[in-house]
């Protein structure tokens, strides 16, 4: 009887973290921005290309370090792929300045892209 | 016959196999704790980008809108060498929370006005975002980026 | 034969230079070097000494020969500059001698110790030299501190070497080798070295005041150092004489006659070089001058000033200084012919030693004259220091200069010559230009003036001063504010004339555009009619009244008397005589004010066009005629003035001559009848605007080839006159119609917008509101017009009866951008509080 329930909470568990990782998506650990007024991630179909900015300026994109034209080139090979209804989403450190992430911005209007999202973290109000 | 081992069952002790209880329990503190996100939630700003920066000395020819009388709310933040000093419409305002009174006040009065937020080069994302916040919270709906052409 | 030995010196020195093989001896080169430099040859001495340091195979020893006299020959040429260079020379000596004994003090200690002598001599000549400008300096005592702190040092530095000496002395062998002095050089040092530090002692003693206990004993010391080497010394020694001579100088400062005496008569028994003689005769001649025995004096100082064709510096100055003191005894005795001769000669004096001896003693024998000219203040004083700073000008001793107008300055004004005190610190002044100091320029400027404001030229002065920052204020905010003030300083130290007018206008111009009118205007009104540019000052005039008429509202309209009576009454001051009647000849000064007394006098409530129209007309009369922009204006003036008494026909005479002269005067004529309109009570601008509708129906054919901008105006003004007389179709028309073919011109749109706001028509309003939406998206926000947009549309909501809209508006403008000035905020805090 017991290796069966050890077997059955292994499988539980394997299937449950697989689908957690791929959900979040995590790669990165960044130090976000923090928020009251986020929205809680839904699940949705819209095609989602997660960028991330590190404390050092850098872009990257699935994994990989990328530069602003790269990023452009990327982000229209996306939308030839998949159509206009791509979200973009930033991951950015707090601190780093806005200028490292205005190309992206501008990148995204460039290729087209009006869905912009930032990952912040949830604070109280009042906090 | 078998009685005495009825006895003798209840008075001896359980005997219970540890190793696979063991097992369990172990599989069960893996479940809970791979469950627990180790990592905070993440949420989402949705932000939309805007085409148009500053002011464009511009008479159409086709008669402008009643729109047109509120002019946009443009939130500047200026970095001066290490912190953030905020105007809005060309006037200075001295913390976010004098931000956030304005913007809740104009709020109040125009909900659909167009808001612009226009940072400097060297602000933090994590102040721009404040201020996105606060505009959020105040009931904006039209809050935008300007980033020049 | 001087000119001979000079140019044998100069093939004998080139011949050794480019050979360069030849490595005379130091004591040999001592001596050419010297020879150099009594000549004032000291860059060709310089140079040598330089060379043969570059030498690979230089010893220790010569290395300190060569490096001492290179200093040596610094200092002595520093004696012969004007002062800024000097120091610059001086501190360029110390510096080398600083180095090389940081560079050499672990090999050859005893070798440094020459080298630092030298660098000690150089701080005792400049405690010297500040002891000897002191006399001229404007402040004495500190100088005369200045002068006995560098002497301590002097003194302390000679002290440390003593010392080191006597330390070298112990491990000194009596052989000269190449790597530390012998014995014999070291004691022969010594005993320079005393001798030194006496004559450093000597010269502090005389910085203190004349028979105080400091100079008493500052001199015993003195003798003291002096007599120290003095037992050690054979007599032939040269050292042993200028000992003496120095002892005997002593002496005769502390008043010891018989000392002095004894040993002036010992040293003329032994026979003496022809410049020791004259040395002693020198110290002979100031012995009597100290005794106050002048006879005696003129007596010595017939004999022969040379001896064997060698002069001394000393012998010419103790010259001087008794022609001076000759001259001092004749302005005592009132004596004015015997004054007169030691003055010429003792001036001449002055010259000669400067040729023959150089600049330094030239220098001295100045200052002796500067002490004497400067300590009375006779004019014949300040007239002798004059044309010694002139002398130091052409020489281009520039500070030397500036100090002596100074001295000289300050000494007519104590005397009360202030005309005199003018003009030298004026010239110091442009010295003081010269060298490129601005700030001082324009601050001695400023406080002579002032001193001296009673004299004619200081306004002047003063307002070279303010021209000179003119010239350089443009972008610097700190200069703005001082021409500011300059100019405020101006007219209120200085009563009349044309500089201050000058100032006025300026000031004013300053004042009208920071907005405050009523400072302007009192700034204006004290302007002399005579002023060349007083028509433009009549025309800020104008504009100033202008504004505050723009300022003024009902209530203050109401008051007796009317507010714009001063205007007027100034007006018809200038245009009348001293006895009421009017100015016979008109000339463009008084046709201005004409022009602008009427244009105010329309104004009042209950204009006097008859008044007005009569003034106009006589003013156009005259035997200059007019010129056109005015003789336009004027007759626009007089046709409302007749329109509006109702005498047509005269109107359309003035109408007809305006109907001869060009299309440009048509235009502005109508342009001046809309603005009078502006101001005009109802039924005169019914009047003008039938006037203007004529004029146009009348001018309109003829009025062939114009350019679109005078057509445009044209229209425009044909549009307003229809509106305001009623004919509001064809005018509103006429009005979008221009419009829609000028969507870029912001001044257009916002006329129409302006014109559709007169009528009270919905339709008109619903438009108006259209058309000042256009116009507040065209301007930059925050700007008065931008303002003024808002505003507007917000009245047009408020008329067409949908407060809620207007509130709504204004809250949002407060919101986000603010009311603006204080102006607008009123304004706008009106607009809300109205029912």
């Amino acid at each position: 009887m017991t290796p069966m329930i050890d077997v059955v909470f292994l499988l539980i568990i394997f299937f449950l973290v697989s689908s957690h990782l791929a959900r979040q998506e995590t790669q990165l650990e960044l130090d976000l921005p923090e928020a009251i007024s986020g929205e809680s991630v839904e699940v949705t179909t819209t095609p989602r290309v997660v960028i991330n900015v590190t404390e050092f300026g850098e872009f990257m994109l699935a994994g990989r370090q990328v530069s602003a034209a790269q990023l452009q080139q990327q982000l229209h090979n996306h939308i030839r792929k998949e159509g206009r209804e791509l979200e973009v989403r930033i991951r950015s450190d707090r601190n780093i300045a806005f200028a490292k992430v205005r190309p992206i911005m501008l990148a995204c209007a460039k290729v087209g892209i009006w869905n912009v999202t930032f990952a912040v973290y949830q604070t109280m109000e009042g906090s | 016959m078998r009685r005495p081992s009825v006895f003798h069952r209840n008075q001896g002790g359980l005997e219970i196999k540890m190793t696979p209880m063991i097992d369990v329990v172990f599989l069960l503190l893996v479940f809970f704790v791979w469950t627990a996100s180790f990592h905070a939630v993440e949420y989402l700003l949705p932000s939309s980008l805007s085409q148009q920066l500053g002011n464009a000395a511009v008479i159409e020819s086709q008669a402008p809108p009643p729109e047109a009388e509120f002019e946009d709310v443009v939130v500047r933040m200026l970095w001066q060498d290490d912190h953030v000093a905020w105007q809005v419409n060309g006037q200075d305002v001295l913390s976010l929370d004098e931000v956030k009174q304005r913007l809740q006040l104009v709020a109040g009065i125009k909900a659909d006005a167009p808001v612009i937020l226009h940072p400097d080069e060297g602000v933090p994302v994590g102040d721009v975002i404040d201020v996105y916040d606060i505009s959020r919270i105040a009931g904006f709906d039209k809050i935008q980026f300007a980033i020049a052409q | 034969m001087f000119v001979i030995r000079k140019t044998s010196l100069i093939v004998l020195l080139l011949g050794i230079v480019l050979s360069g093989q030849v490595y005379a001896g130091p004591g040999e080169e001592a001596q050419l070097l010297n020879g150099l430099r009594e000549r004032g040859l000291f860059e060709i001495a310089e140079y040598h000494c330089r060379n043969q340091l570059a030498r690979e195979d230089l010893t220790s020893r010569e290395r300190m020969q060569w490096t001492a006299e290179m200093v040596h020959t610094m200092a002595q040429e520093a004696l012969n500059l004007p002062a800024d260079q000097r120091a610059v020379v001086w501190a360029r000596a110390v510096d080398m001698a600083t180095r090389y004994v940081s560079d050499y003090a672990e090999q050859a200690k005893s070798f440094t110790i020459p080298v630092a002598t030298q660098a000690a001599l150089v701080l005792a000549k400049q405690g010297e030299f500040l002891r000897l400008e002191a006399v001229v300096a404007r402040n004495p005592a500190a100088e005369m501190q200045g002068a006995r702190d560098k002497l301590r040092i002097a003194a302390k530095a000679l002290n440390e070497l003593l010392r080191e000496v006597d330390v070298q002395l112990t491990m000194a062998t009596s052989t000269t080798t190449d790597e530390a002095l012998s014995q014999q050089e070291l004691i022969s040092i010594k005993q320079r070295l005393s001798f030194y530090l006496g004559n450093v002692y000597r010269n502090q003693a005389v910085t203190y005041p004349p028979s105080s206990g400091d100079r008493v004993a500052a001199m015993q010391r003195a003798i003291s150092a002096l007599k120290k080497p003095l037992s050690q010394l054979a007599a032939e020694d040269g050292l042993v004489v200028d000992i003496q001579i120095g002892l005997i100088g002593c002496h005769r400062e502390l008043g010891q006659w018989t000392d002095a005496v004894g040993l002036l008569d010992r040293l003329q028994k032994n026979t003496l070089e022809p410049l020791l003689q004259l040395r002693l005769r020198s110290e002979q001649v100031r012995l009597l001058l100290a005794q106050q025995e002048l006879q005696k004096c003129i007596l010595l100082l017939e004999g022969p000033r040379s001896v064997s064709g060698v002069t001394s510096p000393e012998l010419d100055l103790a010259r001087l200084d008794t022609y001076i003191s000759l001259w001092q005894q004749a302005s005592v005795e009132k004596n004015e012919e015997q004054r007169k001769r030691w003055e010429q000669l003792a001036v001449a004096a002055v010259a000669a030693i400067e040729q023959e001896h150089g600049e330094y003693w030239g220098r001295r024998a100045e200052l002796r004259l500067l002490e004497h000219a400067g300590s009375r203040g006779a004019p014949s004083n300040l007239d002798v220091l004059e044309r010694t700073a002139d002398e130091l000008y052409r020489k281009e001793k520039f500070t030397e200069a500036v100090n002596a107008y100074d001295q000289a300055a300050d000494l007519a004004l104590a005397g009360g010559f202030d005309e005199v005190a003018l003009k030298l610190s004026y010239k110091a002044a442009l010295v003081v230009q010269q060298q490129g100091d601005l700030n001082e320029f324009i601050n001695r400027l400023v406080t002579l003036a002032l001193r001296l404001r009673k004299q004619p030229t200081a306004a002047t002065i003063h307002m070279l001063a303010i021209r000179n920052i003119a010239a350089v204020m443009k972008d610097d905010v700190q200069r703005q504010l001082q021409f500011k003030q300059l100019l405020e300083e101006h007219v209120q130290f200085f009563m009349a004339g044309t500089t201050v007018d000058q100032a006025r206008v300026w000031l004013g111009a300053l004042v009208q555009r920071e907005g405050k009118w009523d400072e302007a205007l009192a700034l204006y009104v004290q302007v002399t009619s005579t002023h060349p540019q007083f028509p433009d000052v009549l025309q800020q005039l104008q504009l100033c009244w202008d504004q505050k008429w723009a300022a003024y509202d009902d209530v203050a309209l109401a008051q007796q008397p009317h507010p714009l009576t001063p205007v007027i009454d100034y007006c018809k001051s200038l245009m009348t005589t001293d006895d009421g009647q009017w100015v016979k000849l008109w000339d463009p000064v008084s046709r201005q004010a004409a022009l602008v007394y009427s244009r105010f006098a329309l104004r009042l409530p209950q204009p006097k066009y008859d008044e007005i129209e009569a003034i106009l007309a006589l003013a156009s009369l005259g035997d200059t005629k007019p010129e056109g922009q005015w003789l336009s204006a004027a007759n626009t003036i007089r046709i409302v003035a007749l329109v509006a008494q109702g005498r047509g026909e005269q109107a359309s005479e003035l109408v007809q001559a305006l109907g001869d002269s060009s299309p440009q005067r048509w235009l502005e004529m109508l342009q001046q009848l809309a603005a009078i309109a502006e101001t005009a009570p109802a039924n005169v601008q019914l009047q003008i605007s039938k006037l203007q509708l004529n004029l146009i129906s009348e001018l309109q054919g003829k009025l062939g080839e114009v350019n679109v901008e005078y057509r445009l105006q044209w229209d425009l003004l044909h549009a307003d006159a229809d509106i305001m007389l009623g004919n509001v179709k064809s005018g509103y028309a006429l009005y979008a119609r221009l419009a829609n073919r000028n969507l870029k011109r912001g001044d257009i749109q916002q006329r129409y917008a302006e014109a559709l706001l007169l009528s009270n028509d919905e339709v008109r309003l619903r438009e108006a509101l259209v058309q000042w939406r256009r116009v507040l998206v065209g301007y930059r926000p925050r700007t008065d017009r931008w303002y003024a947009a808002k505003f507007a549309l917000a009245e047009t909501y408020i008329r067409l009866g949908e407060r809620e809209e207007a509130h709504q508006r204004i809250q949002y403008l407060k919101a986000t951008s603010g009311l603006g000035n204080a102006i607008w905020t009123k304004k706008f805090q009106e607009l809300l509080n109205r029912e």
